[in-house]
């Protein structure tokens, strides 16, 4: 209504300071009349096509609507409104795509009170369809991303298939929407929700914060992502096509996808890979225990020769074994893997090498001591011994990692080669044949207190 | 909604005009009030802080003798202090007098005047509640070696004075004509500058006092550039505000890749925008040793100081297809002596270390680093 009074009083036959003149001597019984004007907004078209890019780092989505509208010759607004709170106001934007390029577009205003409405003033040369592309970021579509591997052929290939869920917890539907997920760590210097309260604080007068926050505001945002009920299993198939950008990848989920308000979709983003697997083990010692099982296999190219990466995700594991019968083998963590890397899957469960680490001996020597008899330092001389057995019916490979709590040590003896990781690890690595044992014995000279000076 | 959109951004500024033509031709007023004709224009400059200054062009008719001029605005939230009149160097007539009430958004000005005449005279003050925020967008070009730069500025209005018609200014001559009601928010597009060349460099930042042994972590993407005529840009400084880069996808959609804050940036000033992390480029870092030596202990024996040396290795993986600019960032505190590098360095400032590299598509690298920190304290 206010926007209506401006136009009339800006584009009627008197100028605007006339126009006051003659309010003034009119009097207020003239107000309601100007009121009565109506605005006239261009009129956008439904969406041609609709695009969702659904990050996987952060609670954001970036719609992209491509429209069209009819615009007359000078100046014309276009309102765009939206449905849901959770869309932040300030990354609403009206691009002009190819063949409006007669057309400008002069501002952008977000009338007063209107907490879901944006309106652009564009001004053509000529009257005419316009094609344009909205965009938006909203908050509350999510995106998790997870893996089945299932090992065949005795544990020697694992058969790779990737899923997407997409949740949406916002109030609105989309239907027939592109769905593309960007891979990758983008910055966002605050979310959404930080946004939408950046955005209320901007656009409020300064007094009234309150009661639009409790109409509009994060609240009913919260409540969004706390109603989330419905759960769809739609386990469709979809492109699976990844496209790189420059630093980030995107994950195709492919075009007419149905997001009903509050539930989730799955689609397929990896096609069924088959790929070669290593069991490799890891022995941990010293300040850090423990026994562990990983499969590497590399991210190869596809079987067209397409590279692409493995994000990251959860990976469930199963084992399917000569007879075809199918068993669980827990869920694993699978880290993002770039295109030609070697994954580190750690298995949750270690089967085939049995280990035990002991400390077989451990003396005191070489004290120091200070001109009032007072000792200073001296050096602790320990004998390690690790039996390692494989316990399979094939040859393994262990990594066997030793770990000091400073750099005050030398290894004075050791039964097989090792590479110094770091100034507080050393690594051995053995092949085991089915059934045998070996023992890699240690003998570790750690300094203490003055004897630190010579080590 | 609040108290103050409801209210009628045309009627509030008749009741601002009003203000002005009644009160001044008012008989309460006695006979020697000027005629204030309408606004011929008005100008509004807003700075990257939100300070916003108004100024007012208003036709003066004077009479001989002494005239009053009153300016009031009941609704406006504007600052009482700052309201000022000016007026064309004449010898006809004088600015004597300018009276206002504590409390009051309200001025009489008083003019002494010795023909009757007509004049323009100009009133400026500051509104209040007139807020700015800006923002960049930064459009990467599908050959990922330019970028378009658009400087985007958000303005509120919710001082209560609302323009028909006002000349907004945001700085360094970028004026332009515009309705603007009070209450509304309004997004203009100020700047733009095509085809920008910049760099592209991963950073990889490590050390510090609580460096580990080892570190495995993404380096951060950071697109370089500066705000100089090297770079088409330059013309104007550039205010301070959020910059949010998007780039086109394969198939020419526009997509979001990060953002970051800049400050305030003089002309000559370069850039450095971190928008992520790339994980296609792995940087894998190792202490490979740290031993002590030159102990120099006190009479009792105790610890005084010790020199160090430490041995650092990176191994690098680009799994990207193309060639990637990296520079690591050792940050290395007290007095310290780089001994050996099998790769190029740079001592940038006193603490901090920096390897650059260039890698090859699917190519690695391992660098090996040696220095010794001196005169430590146990």
């Amino acid at each position: 209504m206010n926007s209506s009074r401006h136009r009339w009083c800006s584009k009627g036959p008197l100028a605007p300071g006339g126009c006051l003149v003659l309010l003034s001597l009119l009097g207020v019984l003239l107000l309601p009349a100007i009121g009565a004007a109506s605005v006239e907004f261009s009129r956008l078209s439904r969406p041609d096509d609709l695009r969702l890019t659904v990050y996987q780092s952060a609670d954001l989505t970036l719609v992209t609507e491509h429209r069209r509208v009819n615009l007359e010759a000078g100046k014309n607004r276009v309102r765009f409104r939206w449905q849901t709170p959770s869309v932040d106001p300030s990354s609403v934007s009206l691009n002009l795509d190819a063949g409006g390029g007669s057309v400008r577009v002069l501002e952008q205003t977000f009338p007063p009170g209107a907490t879901r409405e944006s309106v652009w003033v564009l001004e053509a040369d000529q009257a005419g369809r316009v094609p344009l592309t909205i965009h938006y970021f909203l908050a509350g579509i999510n995106v998790d991303l997870s893996y089945w591997g299932t090992l065949i052929q005795n544990g020697f290939e694992i058969r790779l298939q990737g899923r997407a869920d997409l949740q949406n917890q916002t109030e609105q539907e989309f239907e027939r929407a592109g769905v593309t997920v960007l891979v990758g760590e983008i910055q966002l210097l605050e979310d959404l929700a930080q946004r939408l309260d950046r955005w209320r604080e901007f656009q409020s007068p300064g007094r009234n914060d309150e009661a639009i926050s409790r109409d509009t505001g994060r609240g009913s945002y919260e409540r969004a992502r706390a109603v989330m009920q419905k759960s769809v299993a739609a386990d469709a198939p979809s492109a699976g096509a990844v496209r790189a950008l420059t630093d980030y990848w995107l994950l195709d989920l492919g075009s007419g996808v149905r997001l009903d308000s509050r539930s989730t979709t799955s689609r397929w983003f990896l096609p069924s890979r088959t790929v070669d697997v290593k069991s490799r083990y890891r022995v941990h010692t010293g300040t850090q225990r423990g026994t562990k099982q990983y499969l590497l296999f590399t991210n190869k190219p596809g079987p067209r020769g397409d590279t692409s990466p493995l994000p990251e995700g959860s990976l469930r594991l199963r084992y399917r074994d000569s007879q075809g019968r199918l068993t669980p083998r827990g869920t694993s963590q699978l880290e993002y893997t770039s295109p030609g890397e070697t994954v580190q899957l750690e298995l949750p469960v270690t089967r085939g090498l049995r280990s035990e680490s002991i400390i077989k001996d451990r003396s005191h020597q070489n004290f120091e001591f200070d001109e009032r008899g007072n000792r200073t330092g001296h050096d602790v001389v320990t004998v390690r011994r690790t039996r390692l057995e494989n316990t399979r019916n094939r040859p393994i490979t262990v990594n066997l990692h030793h770990h000091f709590e400073d750099q005050y040590w030398r290894l004075e003896e050791a039964t097989t080669p090792y590479e110094r990781v770091n100034y507080r690890e050393v690594a051995f690595t053995r092949r085991l044949d089915p059934g045998e044992v070996e023992t890699v014995t240690l003998v570790i000279r750690q300094f203490e207190g003055s004897r630190r000076d010579s080590s | 909604m609040n108290e103050r959109s409801t209210n009628p951004p045309v009627a509030r500024f008749t009741l601002f005009a009003l203000g002005l033509l009644f009160l001044s031709a008012s008989a309460g007023w006695g006979q020697d009030f000027a005629w204030v004709a309408s606004l011929k224009q008005a100008t509004l400059s807003i700075t990257p802080r939100g300070e916003a200054l108004v100024e007012e062009s208003r036709p003066l008719h004077l009479r001989p003798g002494t005239n009053r001029v009153r300016f009031t605005g009941p609704d406006v939230n504007l600052e009482p202090g700052s309201l000022r009149l000016s007026m064309p160097r004449s010898d006809d007539y004088q600015l004597v007098e300018s009276n206002s009430v504590r409390g009051d958004n309200a001025r009489t000005w008083v003019i002494d005047s010795s023909r009757k005449t007509r004049i323009t005279a100009r009133v400026s003050y500051e509104l209040n509640r007139v807020r700015r925020w800006d923002e960049y967008r930064v459009e990467l070009h599908p050959d990922a070696s330019h970028f378009d730069f658009v400087q985007r500025v958000f303005l509120t209005n919710h001082s209560g004075r609302g323009f028909d018609r006002v000349w907004i200014g945001l700085g360094h001559g970028y004026w332009v004509p515009r309705p603007w009601p009070s209450g509304q928010a309004k997004k203009l597009f100020t700047y733009r500058v095509n085809e920008v060349p910049f760099e592209r460099v991963y950073r990889y930042k490590a050390g510090g006092d609580a460096a580990s042994s080892e570190s495995h972590s993404s380096p951060e993407v950071t697109y370089q550039f500066a705000n100089t005529n090297a770079y088409f840009l330059g013309d104007i400084p550039l205010p301070g505000g959020m910059v949010r880069l998007y780039e086109p996808s394969p198939s020419g959609e526009t997509v979001f890749v990060g953002e970051d804050e800049m400050s305030p940036r003089q002309r000559g000033d370069s850039v450095v925008l971190t928008v992520g992390r790339t994980e296609d480029l792995k940087v894998d870092r190792q202490e490979t040793f740290r031993e002590r030596f030159n102990i120099r202990r006190d009479r009792s024996g105790n610890l005084e100081l010790y020199d160090r040396r430490v041995g650092l290795e990176y191994r690098i993986q680009n799994f990207r297809s193309d060639t990637s600019v990296l520079r690591i960032r050792e940050t290395i505190t007290g007095e310290w002596d780089l001994v050996e590098s099998n790769h190029d360095s740079r001592r940038p400032d006193h603490d901090t270390l920096v390897l650059p590299l260039r890698l090859g598509p699917k190519e690695s690298a391992r660098v090996r680093v040696e220095y010794v920190q001196r005169h430590l304290q146990p």
